[in-house]
């Protein structure tokens, strides 16, 4: 709907004038708007976004097939959303609900139909494949979407390709689109939303503000972060149209607020939606939040030897994770902020009003120590450099020598310009390829490269061990021919059995309905086995272990050990006890 | 757990108003056979709601529907359940592609000032603009004050003021004012069917004009309206035989009601009626300031004086006959309706109308598809039966949401099993957010930032709708002709013509 509603051009509808019943109406709809209005190069095709988007889908999905299949890198929380989906479809109690409320929905529903192909290609499933198939899907349409962009802003072919490729090879872009994480949902619809966001600021082609209000609502439901953005936008649509539309103080009041109702009303609509139905379903508006699973609960529970809110190493860390992702960012923000103001180009404040707020937002959450320092958290920085870098270039390359000489720029000016373009596209290859090496900039990426490029030190053979418990677990249990939900576990720490598992219906899983009766009556129903992890660190959230906080030490009077698998990567060691 | 915005009102018009029902015998004086004057046959016309084959229709589905729930009672009403979601879904869907074609097709046929101004008098058709009136004393000032500003030459232009011959209160207030040259009063005579479709037909009869066009006495029209409407006319393929010009209020702003109404005429107007145009689906005409060829109208029997809203049902008679019909973009001011009660008695009647209108057009459904095309068919039930049945149908499923998220009842729970609640709960949430968008988008789109509001509360208005749907819905079985009464003349607007002395 959102493409469609940008389509119509400016038409300014018929307008019926009162004093003189007259109307008025501008050029016919379907008419684009003057080219002086907005600067394009090239006539736009499909050929170029769809070369873009094949090429790189390819690439990302098969840098995942290597990572995945052939060096059994596999991201964590990348596996979990694709359990949560498949939890939906092939589970004893399957229902929609079953997909969780910790976690935005869109990475596991996303999953579904890929995981429904999963007789012919197992590895979708047991080893969350459909996860990279996804993510390389989305950031291969940030690359095709970031040259359109630049298109948008009047760059020509060549640089707008150089620029867009860049991007889509930066080290933590082609990782992250091949990963299966949820990073690359929250780019696009950033993206996406900035792209209809600057034609706006150009343009004041208001259908626009649609795309921006809908690209981020889709995108809530895959990353909390774009109601972030959502809220800067609508910030500076309110704050722009109240400043320059026309008539009295309360008509610009109306004006800028229905305006930016556009952009909120479809964000603020799935928000309102997720909370409730998360609160209706499992009582809590916001589960990542306030949930016993979420990240708050989870640093609360890792967090022994956490640092204080705002030590100085948090400071020190994030300062170092936001260099290493781009050095220049800063220098890019000021030099496009100062020249947008100067020249009063809406245009080069947007990036930075969209996407800023977003890292500070990451920034405040790490630094009051509500969440974890991972560098993923301002991956926004990258195509937010890319996007000022090209900005900028149109800047300088706009005047054509015969332009009025106050329009345009000194050659000096220009060439500084160009030289910092060039710098921040290629820092950071450089510094991204630097900090992968580093435990404490990359905690969670360095072990996965680590175990593509040194196999041989034991953090890497950790990573490779990591769900080798898991997998036997789900081969035992297999062949024990059990019957439907006779074996207890809680799927937020033993999602990667249950994915591994082709008797996926043998499992009595957090999500089925009849999960909180079986577990309270435990022993007094048909549940054969339990599944337990240590009460301790993560584990302590296990639903077996708040209700029977010594079950993994002693069956808790109900259970007898039956078998014992050790800890021997960075998952728990887990116990099956016999419970009947 | 459906429930859906009702959609758009049908864009009629404000009959002149009488409350008598409607007796069946024909009203003598006409001169050729048939329905009316020109030939409208009984098989088209509402005369008699129901033809025999489709009363037939009527028992046999009702048997089939009565012994299904008594054999098998959840299985039917599962049935029932699914068959509503489905048509909510599908009507939310062919909404918003109505809008998507709106607003990226052609739009409103545009003539500029300057081009309506340029064809000199000779040049132009005569023109005929039929105004009934019915025991409207008041709103003659404005008539004539409306007419005055209305630029089209005097030797080219017959107004025909319609009266009813029994209609004392008007005549006398026609008999006061200094009526202009060309403003001829036609004394309806008096003894058959008295709507405002049948005073049109009398009218229509005597009309010496090329076009014909319709306006409410207290109608304000964009000046240069005729000009355009013959312009446009000129410019169009001989098969385009009516342009409908554009509906909006002059009391918007008079209170939250008006504010709705004017807001489902901008979705009307901006989007969905230019989504149709696009769609090729037939367009139910509204009440006033629709244009039209005279011997194109002739030719299809005139306006059914038995439909109470005659005007959707002649769209829809233009398009089986294979005719079109275009989108001017030219304004026509009216009167919104600010009484709740007053709403509801006006929107049932368009409602009923709509009904009768679906029901005419479908005694021959078969031949109805040919015409018209499976397309248009769907789009045509969709939105002239679509509309007052589902506002109908939406307060009991209002009723099993609310029941639901309380108490989860397991007998609501059973009628939706997950095929049909998961769509369901969709078009619930997504269904009726899209609609409140969808009327955000209109008002931003006419910037008419005074709607905010009434985009924001939309939904109260739906909940308005379905009163009057209901009403429709029982009204048409137990008094399938009785004629709402609509009160004229609460907006307080003072229009700005009201007593100007009429020079033409």
């Amino acid at each position: 709907m959102s493409e469609t509603l940008t389509r119509s051009a400016e038409d300014g509808p018929a307008v019926l004038r009162r004093d003189t019943l007259e109307v008025r109406r501008s050029p016919a709809p379907g008419a684009e708007p003057s080219p002086s209005a907005e600067p394009r190069s090239g006539r736009p095709s499909r050929r170029e976004p769809l070369a873009l988007w094949t090429a790189f889908f390819a690439a990302y999905a098969g840098l995942g097939a290597v990572l995945v299949l052939h060096f059994d890198s596999i991201v964590l929380d990348a596996m979990s959303r694709v359990a949560n989906g498949s939890l939906v479809v092939s589970s004893a109690d399957p229902h929609l609900a079953a997909v969780g409320f910790v976690w935005n929905p869109l990475p596991s529903l996303a999953a579904i139909p890929l995981l429904l192909c999963k007789g012919v290609f197992p590895e979708l499933a047991t080893k969350a494949f459909a996860g990279n198939l996804l993510s390389a899907a989305c950031m291969a349409a940030c690359v095709a979407v970031l040259a359109g962009l630049l298109r948008d802003a009047g760059l020509r072919r060549g640089s707008r390709l150089a620029l867009a490729v860049a991007f889509g090879l930066t080290p933590m872009i082609a990782y992250y689109g091949a990963n299966g994480m949820s990073e690359a949902y929250l780019l696009l619809a950033q993206l996406v939303a900035l792209r209809a966001l600057l034609r706006w600021s150009r343009t004041r082609h208001w259908p626009a503000l649609v795309t921006v209000g809908f690209a981020l609502g889709v995108g809530y439901l895959a990353r909390y972060e774009a109601a972030v953005s959502a809220a800067a936008a609508s910030a500076l649509v309110a704050v722009t149209v109240f400043l320059t539309a026309e008539g009295s103080a309360s008509a610009r009041r109306r004006a800028a607020l229905t305006d930016t109702l556009l952009v909120a009303a479809p964000v603020g609509f799935v928000v309102a939606l997720w909370a409730g139905l998360s609160w209706l379903i499992v009582g809590e508006p916001f589960a990542q939040f306030s949930s016993a699973y979420g990240n708050s609960s989870q640093v609360a529970q890792q967090g022994a030897d956490a640092e204080a809110a705002f030590s100085l190493d948090r400071v020190a860390t994030s300062t170092v994770q936001l260099l290493a992702l781009q050095p220049l960012l800063a220098l890019l923000v000021v030099v496009s902020l100062v020249i947008g103001v100067r020249r009063r180009q809406l245009a080069l404040l947007a990036p930075s009003v969209l996407l800023v707020p977003v890292l500070g937002f990451e920034l405040l959450a790490y630094l009051t120590a509500t969440t974890f320092g991972w560098l993923r958290f301002y991956i926004a920085t990258i195509p937010l450099a890319f996007v000022l870098a090209g900005l900028l270039l149109a800047q300088v390359r706009r005047q054509p020598r015969s332009a009025e000489h106050r329009q345009g720029y000194a050659r000096p000016a220009r060439l500084a310009v160009a030289g910092l373009v060039v710098a921040a596209v290629v820092a950071p290859f450089g510094t991204q390829a630097m900090a992968v090496e580093s435990d404490e900039v990359a905690a969670e990426e360095a072990p996965q490269f680590d175990l593509v490029f040194h196999p041989e030190t034991a953090a890497a053979e950790r990573m490779e061990r990591r769900f080798e418990n898991e997998r036997e677990i789900a081969a035992y249990l297999d062949a024990q021919q059990l019957p439907d939900q006779s074996v207890l576990v809680d799927n937020a720490t033993g999602y990667a059995i249950v994915l591994a598992s082709k008797r996926p219906h043998q499992f009595m899983v957090t999500t089925d309905r009849q999960f909180p009766e079986a577990l309270r009556t435990l022993g007094a129903n048909d549940v054969q086995f339990v599944l337990a992890v240590p009460n301790e660190q993560l584990g302590r959230s296990n639903a077996v272990n708040v209700a029977y906080p010594s079950f993994f030490a002693d069956g808790a009077g109900i259970g007898t050990l039956a078998r014992e698998w050790a800890a021997n990567s960075d998952q728990p060691a887990w116990r099956l006890y016999a419970v009947k | 757990m459906s429930m859906l915005p009702p959609s758009r009102p049908p864009a009629s018009s404000k009959e002149p108003a009488l409350s008598v029902s409607i007796p069946g015998q024909r009203r003598a004086g006409l001169p050729s056979p048939g329905i009316t004057a020109f030939g409208l046959t009984e098989d088209e016309s509402a005369v008699r709601t129901l033809s025999r084959g489709q009363r037939w229709a009527l028992v046999g589905l009702t048997v089939v529907l009565v012994t299904a729930l008594a054999l098998r009672p959840m299985g039917a009403a599962r049935t029932l359940v699914a068959v509503a979601t489905l048509a909510y879904l599908a009507a939310v869907a062919y909404r918003l592609l109505c809008v998507r074609h709106g607003t990226s097709s052609a739009g409103a046929v545009q003539v500029s000032d300057a081009e309506a101004l340029a064809l000199a008098d000779d040049e132009l058709p005569a023109y005929t603009v039929l105004v009934p009136a019915y025991r409207e004393p008041e709103v003659i000032g404005q008539l004539v004050g409306n007419l005055g500003r209305i630029d089209y030459p005097e030797h080219k232009l017959e107004v025909l003021l319609l009266l009813e011959e029994d209609d004392d209160v008007t005549r006398a207030a026609v008999a006061e004012v200094a009526l202009p040259a060309q403003v001829r009063v036609l004394l309806v005579p008096d003894g058959g069917v008295r709507t405002k479709p049948n005073a049109c037909n009398w009218g229509l009869l005597q009309a010496g004009g090329e076009l014909v066009t319709i306006y409410d006495a207290e109608d304000q029209p964009d000046p240069l309206q005729l000009r355009r409407a013959a312009v446009a006319f000129r410019r169009l393929p001989a098969d385009v035989v009516c342009v409908q010009a554009r509906l909006s209020y002059f009391n918007s702003g008079q209170n939250l009601i008006t504010r709705w109404f004017a807001l489902e005429y901008v979705t009307w107007f901006e989007h969905l009626l230019p989504g149709l145009v696009a769609l090729k689906a037939p367009i139910p005409l509204g009440g006033t300031s629709n244009h039209l060829r005279a011997a194109a109208l002739k030719g299809l029997g005139g306006w059914d004086p038995y439909n109470v809203t005659e005007d959707a049902d002649l769209g829809l008679r233009i398009a089986r006959a294979g005719l079109k019909t275009e989108v001017l973009a030219s304004v026509t001011l009216e009167e919104a309706n600010s009484d709740f009660v007053n709403w509801v008695k006006q929107r049932s009647r368009w409602y009923k109308g709509y009904l009768q209108t679906w029901i005419v057009h479908n005694r021959h459904p078969l031949r109805l598809i040919r015409t018209v095309g499976l397309k248009g068919y769907l789009g045509f039930t969709l939105f002239v039966a679509g509309t007052p049945l589902l506002a109908a149908l939406n307060p009991v499923f209002w009723y099993l949401a609310i029941v639901w998220f309380v108490a989860e009842p397991a007998a609501v729970g059973a009628l939706f099993p997950g095929f049909v609640y998961y769509p369901a709960m969709v078009c619930f949430v997504a269904g009726n957010f899209a609609m409140i968008y969808a009327g955000l988008v209109s008002a931003r789109a006419a910037k008419r930032h005074d709607l905010l509001l009434a985009a924001l509360t939309f939904p109260a208005y739906w909940v308005m709708m379905s009163l009057a749907a209901v009403k429709a819905v029982v009204q048409l079985v137990l008094q399938p002709s009785y004629w709402e009464k609509t009160t004229h003349g609460l907006s307080g607007v003072e229009a700005a013509s009201t007593g100007k002395a009429a020079h033409v």
